[in-house]
């Protein structure tokens, strides 16, 4: 399976990326007050904070020689004064960052989910689920700690960085020269180690994905893994992705000390030099000892943001990856979208049409090879034919799940790629061969596809596909809990929950995938009493291998290899003595030339 | 949860055992840490000394050499100390990467062994967040976390002596507000752990919703239901954020609090400080070098506040871990030691009953007083309407849920006497719904037997009737399957689950209405192929198609739970009950056909 790069966790992600800030700057404009408050209150905060030295100042040098009691206690006051202000101003500015974090994330994890469940299945076919996830997880996660990490921080370290730039051009320019005269030396060995760092972030996060993949997997088949005794295998395979991410995780660390000790280093000698220049100058007296005491200090202080800088990096960096790979799932485009001009017909007579459709997955093979099939409303039509021959296709394309490669299918005379979407599929209740029952409670999940149902009709529903039996005794009957994919269920009662919830949406067009497959005779036979009743004035598509489901359908049609080779009445297929002929011999034990009935029997028992 | 002030001053003592027995394993990278780290603090020291060496020098117009060779000793001293640096950083940090390493593969191992009972009450994301969100927390706490305790604690234990050297009372003062305030952090801290669990749960929640919309994307896609599962995602986030920014006030307090802690105490020294000097006991310079020192402090008690939060959010991680390490599987076979005794594969059922573990409804009988001999070697069809117990009752046989003594006996010995991993190596099960791994064909297939030759797989793909469609696959036994299988049709992925269980040629062969989405000409080739398999061991076969379990040795119809009626076809048509009945409809609907 060849992946487009972009949704991989591969995504390199510069440290700062135009393009992404300048998309991003949409999500955050709303909050363009609140960042406005926050720069503000940082400087505040600087403010009050620069104050502070200066009221020492003050205090030791006038008060104290005084011997000014009440000076002191006034100074002192004023003290906490501007400590007051800086805490009020620090937790304000804070606060409103993280604000403004949660509110633009809020809005584009909304998004990015919307979007999700707006692509079509074929994406889905692609991407495992728990890779989507992260989209709307952890990438949303770490662009939030962009925030609370303080762009506003960076802001202020920006300015603090320029402000001593200028201050040391202004005392002295030839030393400010020195000062500065290894910043390519830094500029060059970050560009160097940041590519190693990026390097690092990536196998980092790819290899966890991977954990986190494997992990869902195991999780989600644990009982096979144990049934099948994989544990050990399981575990050594578990160990290998762990210690791989292990080891891509060290050495990013390695990276990581290096980078912010060199930054150190480079400070340090920035120093040696300018002493060592600078004090051959003092000597020649070419500067002033004040100068030089100066230009130390300020020389420590620039580099104490530029490693502050250097640790935002990393969040910067990764916040840049997750923008990328939410943006390129936001540039995603379904394929099957509702059409922009679309008449929308009141409820549906239940016309199919199928005209010469082919198919086929993605660039796989075709799958099928020109079906043409009328059904025309309120019949009754069953589909039977071998595993594998594209009967379950057939119903996915029908309510667009997937679009044809050629040909067309039409509901009532219109294409259904000219139907809005949600009205094509308001008209189609199905009951897919993957049943999929959701967390919550018995009730929610039959009124799935119409939340607002009252209760009688969740239960009427539920009757006519004989649940209602043991939902009754279920404890707390219809508000009954459900588990994660209705784990608390047999196999039978969740497709009998699927069928209630496909007739308590109250389709125009009813299709059955293998929707009894599971359920025993018996029910199946009281199901059909109720759902000759249910289907008066509805279309219906019914798929089964179990040729008793699909007795008194109106025409049968038998597929194989993607074609529709049979159609007809039950009587007239079986005079044609075809495939069909031979399926109904094997499944009701008839006798059939060359072939024994389907039974375990060994021959000399089955007699 | 109720917590008392104590909780949080002293975390339970399992959860400090966790942190002690991993900085125990791993003492030597933090003791070298440590030790790197007060190198470091040292050396930073060593610099402004230096300088101030030279700029005395430069002072006094003393010798030039001099200067050149202080700034030759800051040159080799930062050198040093950049090395020092990331040697610490390596220790420390690279710990931390090492025990989350450790803790993960425990955790995995742990969760292979933990049974169904256990993933029936979790979600998928619980447990997934456990494994990821936690152990972040609990990196955080071991890597960043420990090196700046030590760091504090350094720069505390260098600074406070020499305050106290300068003046002791004032130094008193200075520390006097830490008590008062610190009770107020702490109270804060307690609040950021409970936050921070409620954020945490609420973004367990918003994943969980996540994976379950997506993983039914085609039936949310066929209720046109993507606007309302958008907006009850959207009431999800909104929660999160909530939560979130109740955290965020929490921490930002906290930060605000421990900033206002080092701004009194440099107030105290300030007033008190300031009337020291016009008293006379003390000096300007000491004074200044006071606020000095205490402004050097106050970086790393802003810290502290932040640290604070990271222990609290990774003693949380810890509880959750341990709480989770705490659960023991619930098979008493799990808990036996011993190679166990050879199986040949007869299965008795000695008057069980049985109800799903945990859940609310451990009430409800699933299966009561079930008796049943079935002799090695035969092979044994079960009938009965949905939900009466069926799978239930063959899954017990695999040990998936705990029986009680003496209910089931394999070839005499108690189930629960038969360690588990034993009893599987003889039991092969196609369970009624299916289940692959996201692989290729051949190594789903290879599932229980990753050793096994291809020929032995395709063999088994053979009797599974899957060679049948590889002209339809891509890459035929080597074709991905795609997540739980989804590019395969319901068949094919029936099929391959068939083949993965005759793979193990086991002694109890399990068919849970393993052919229910198969054609019933596959399924006749499919059956032919059986027969013989069949012959040599003990089958369970459950099937809702009367026909598929007519010529079984013996026929069981479970009906609510109970056995309803058991013996052969014969005797059953003869007995004229519930499976004469069932038989009956089947036939009827024949006749009615047939016409
Ligand atoms: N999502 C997919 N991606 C790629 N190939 C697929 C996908 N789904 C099905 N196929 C392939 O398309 C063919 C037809 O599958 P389909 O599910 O329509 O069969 P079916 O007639 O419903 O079979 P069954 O009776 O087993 O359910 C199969 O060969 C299958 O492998
Ligand atoms: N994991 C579970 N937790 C709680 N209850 C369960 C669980 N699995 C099944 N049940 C309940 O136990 C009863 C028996 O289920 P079981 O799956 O054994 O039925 P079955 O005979 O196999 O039915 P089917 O023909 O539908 O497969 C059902 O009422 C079901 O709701
Ligand atoms: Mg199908
Ligand atoms: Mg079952």
């Amino acid at each position: 399976m060849s992946q487009p790069a972009q949704h991989d966790e591969e995504v390199l992600g510069k440290a700062y990326d135009a393009r992404l800030v300048r998309r991003m700057l949409g999500d955050i404009a709303p909050e363009s007050r609140l960042i406005v408050l926050s720069v503000g209150l940082m400087f505040v905060v600087m403010g009050a904070q620069l104050l502070q030295p200066f009221l020492f100042k003050l205090l030791i040098d006038d008060p104290i020689l005084r011997g000014d009691r009440r000076g002191v206690t006034l100074l002192a006051l004023s003290y906490v004064a501007t400590l007051v202000v800086e805490l009020a101003a620090r937790f304000g500015q804070l606060y409103s960052m993280e604000l403004t974090g949660q509110n633009v994330i809020l809005r584009l994890r909304h998004r990015v989910f919307r979007h999700l469940v707006s692509l079509d299945s074929s994406f889905f076919d692609r991407y495992a689920v728990g890779r989507l996830m992260t989209r709307v997880t952890t990438d949303i996660e770490s662009l939030a700690d962009l925030f609370t990490s303080g762009v506003v921080s960076l802001l202020g370290d920006s300015v603090k960085l320029l402000a001593i730039v200028g201050i040391l051009l202004w005392l002295d320019w030839r030393l400010a020269c020195v000062a500065f005269a290894l910043t390519p030396v830094l500029f060059l060995l970050s560009a160097v180690l940041r590519g190693r760092i990026r390097q690092a972030y990536r196998d980092v996060r790819r290899r966890i994905a991977r954990i986190n993949a494997y992990l869902q997997e195991s999780i989600s088949g644990m009982l096979l893994v144990q049934l099948f005794r994989r544990e050990k295998v399981s575990t050594k395979e578990f160990d290998v992705i762990n210690s791989d991410h292990r080891d891509a995780e060290l050495s990013s660390v390695v990276y990581e000390s290096g980078f912010s000790a060199i930054i150190e280093l480079v400070g340090n000698v920035a120093i040696a030099l300018m002493l060592w220049y600078g004090g051959g100058q003092i000597l020649k007296s070419a500067l002033t000892l004040g100068t030089l005491v100066a230009f130390l200090e300020y020389t420590s202080r620039f580099f104490g943001p530029i490693r502050d800088l250097s640790g935002f990096y990393a969040v910067l960096q990764a916040a840049m990856a997750s923008l990328e790979r939410i943006f390129a799932l936001l540039d995603e485009r379904p394929a099957i979208t509702s059409p922009t001009t679309a008449s929308r017909p009141a409820r549906s007579y239940g016309r199919i049409e199928f005209d010469g459709v082919r198919f086929a997955y993605g660039s796989g093979d075709e799958v099928l090879h020109g079906i043409s099939l009328r059904v025309e409303s309120g019949e009754r039509v069953a589909i039977v034919g071998a595993t594998g021959s594209g009967k379950t296709t057939l119903i996915k394309l029908l309510v667009r799940l997937y679009d044809v490669s050629a040909g067309a299918i039409r509901i009532d005379g219109t294409d259904i790629r000219m139907l809005p979407l949600s009205y094509l599929r308001r008209q189609v209740g199905v009951v897919l061969q993957d049943h999929f029952l959701f967390t919550g409670s018995i009730a929610s999940n039959i009124a799935f596809g119409a939340p607002t149902l009252p209760r009688e009709r969740i239960e009427d529903a539920a009757r006519a596909v004989h649940a209602s039996d043991f939902i009754r005794r279920l404890p707390g009957d219809f508000s009954a809990a459900v588990r994660e994919r209705g784990g608390n269920f047999s196999v039978g009662q969740k497709q009998l929950l699927s069928f209630a919830r496909a007739l308590a949406y109250d389709p125009a067009i009813l299709v059955l995938d293998e929707a009894t497959s599971s359920v025993d005779t018996e029910t199946e036979l009281l199901i059909q009493g109720a759902l000759g009743r249910l289907l008066a004035g509805r279309t219906s598509l019914v798929i089964a291998h179990r040729l008793s489901t699909i007795v008194g359908a109106d025409r049968i049609l038998v597929m194989h290899h993607g074609r529709i080779v049979e159609a007809g009445t039950h009587r007239a297929l079986l005079q044609e003595r075809g495939i069909y002929h031979r399926l109904y011999q094997l499944q009701f034990g008839l006798e059939a030339p060359g072939s024994g009935p389907a039974t375990l029997a060994s021959p000399e028992v089955a007699s | 949860m109720a917590e008392t002030p104590h909780r949080v001053l002293r975390p339970e003592p399992d959860r400090v055992s966790l942190i002690l027995r991993y900085l125990r394993a791993y003492r030597q990278d933090f003791l070298l840490g440590f030790l790197c780290l007060v190198a470091t603090n040292g050396l930073t020291l060593c610099i402004p000394w230096l300088l101030k060496d030279a700029i005395d020098a430069l002072g006094r117009g003393g010798p030039p050499r001099r200067v050149a060779y202080d700034a030759l000793a800051i040159l080799v001293t930062a050198a040093i100390l950049a090395a020092i640096r990331i040697r610490s950083r390596l220790h420390i940090l690279g710990a931390s990467r090492r025990i989350v390493y450790d803790i993960r593969n425990e955790l995995y191992a742990h969760l292979l062994t933990l049974p169904a009972s256990f993933y029936a009450r979790r979600r998928t994301g619980e447990i997934m967040s456990r494994a990821v969100n936690d152990l972040m927390l609990i990196r955080s706490l071991f890597g960043p976390g420990m090196l700046s305790v030590m760091n504090v604690a350094l720069m505390y234990s260098a600074a406070l002596p020499l305050m106290a050297k300068i003046d002791p009372g004032l130094t008193l003062v200075a520390v006097l507000p830490y008590p008062l305030l610190l009770a107020g952090v702490f109270r804060v801290s307690r609040r950021i752990h409970q936050r921070s669990n409620a954020a945490q749960e609420q973004l367990a929640e918003l994943s969980n919703k996540a994976q379950e919309t997506l993983s039914g994307i085609n039936m949310v896609k066929a209720f046109v239901r993507e606007e309302g599962e958008a907006g009850l995602f959207g009431g999800l986030s909104r929660e999160y954020r909530r939560s979130s920014l109740l955290l965020a006030r929490s921490r930002g307090l906290i930060l605000t609090l421990m900033r206002g802690l080092g701004g009194v105490s440099t107030l105290a020294a300030l007033w008190l400080g300031g009337r020291h000097v016009i008293a006379g006991t003390l000096t300007k310079g000491g004074l200044v070098a006071f606020l000095s020192y205490l402004a050097l402090l106050a970086d790393p008690t802003v810290m502290m506040g932040w640290v604070l939060g990271v222990f609290q959010r990774g003693l949380g991680a810890i509880r959750r871990l341990e709480e989770m390490q705490a659960i023991r599987s619930d098979l008493p076979g799990d808990r036996v030691q011993g190679a166990g005794p050879v199986l040949r594969g007869s299965i008795a059922f000695r008057g069980l009953d049985f109800s799903y573990p945990g859940g609310g409804d451990e009430t409800r009988p699933v299966l009561s007083g079930v008796t049943l001999e079935i002799p090695a070697g035969s092979t044994v069809g079960l009938v009965g309407r949905v939900g009466s117990g069926k799978s239930t009752l063959v899954q017990l046989v695999a040990a998936v849920y705990p029986v009680p003594d003496g209910t089931v006996l394999i070839d005499g010995h108690d189930l629960n006497v038969i360690p588990t991993g034993h009893l599987r190596a003889h039991v092969a099960v196609v369970p009624q719904e299916t289940f692959l791994f996201s692989k290729t064909i051949a190594e789903n297939i290879a599932l229980g037997a990753p050793a096994a030759t291809r020929q032995r797989i395709e063999e088994a793909a053979q009797v599974a009737q899957i060679t049948r469609d590889l002209p339809d696959l891509p890459r035929g036994l080597d074709t991905l399957v795609g997540e739980r299988g989804v590019t395969l049709s319901g068949g094919q992925r029936q099929r391959v689950a068939l083949a993965r269980a005759l793979l193990l040629d086991p002694r109890i062969l399990i068919l849970d209405d393993a052919l229910s989405s198969i054609d019933a000409d596959t399924e006749e080739a499919i059956l032919a192929g059986l027969r013989g398999i069949m012959r040599q061991r003990t089958t369970l076969l459950v099937s809702h198609r009367v026909s598929t379990v007519l010529a079984a040795d013996r026929i069981v119809v479970l009906e609510d739970g109970r056995v309803a009626e058991s013996g052969t076809a014969v005797e059953l048509l003869a007995r004229n009950g519930p499976f004469a009945r069932m038989h009956r409809q089947q036939q009827i609907e024949k006749e009615l056909e047939a016409l």
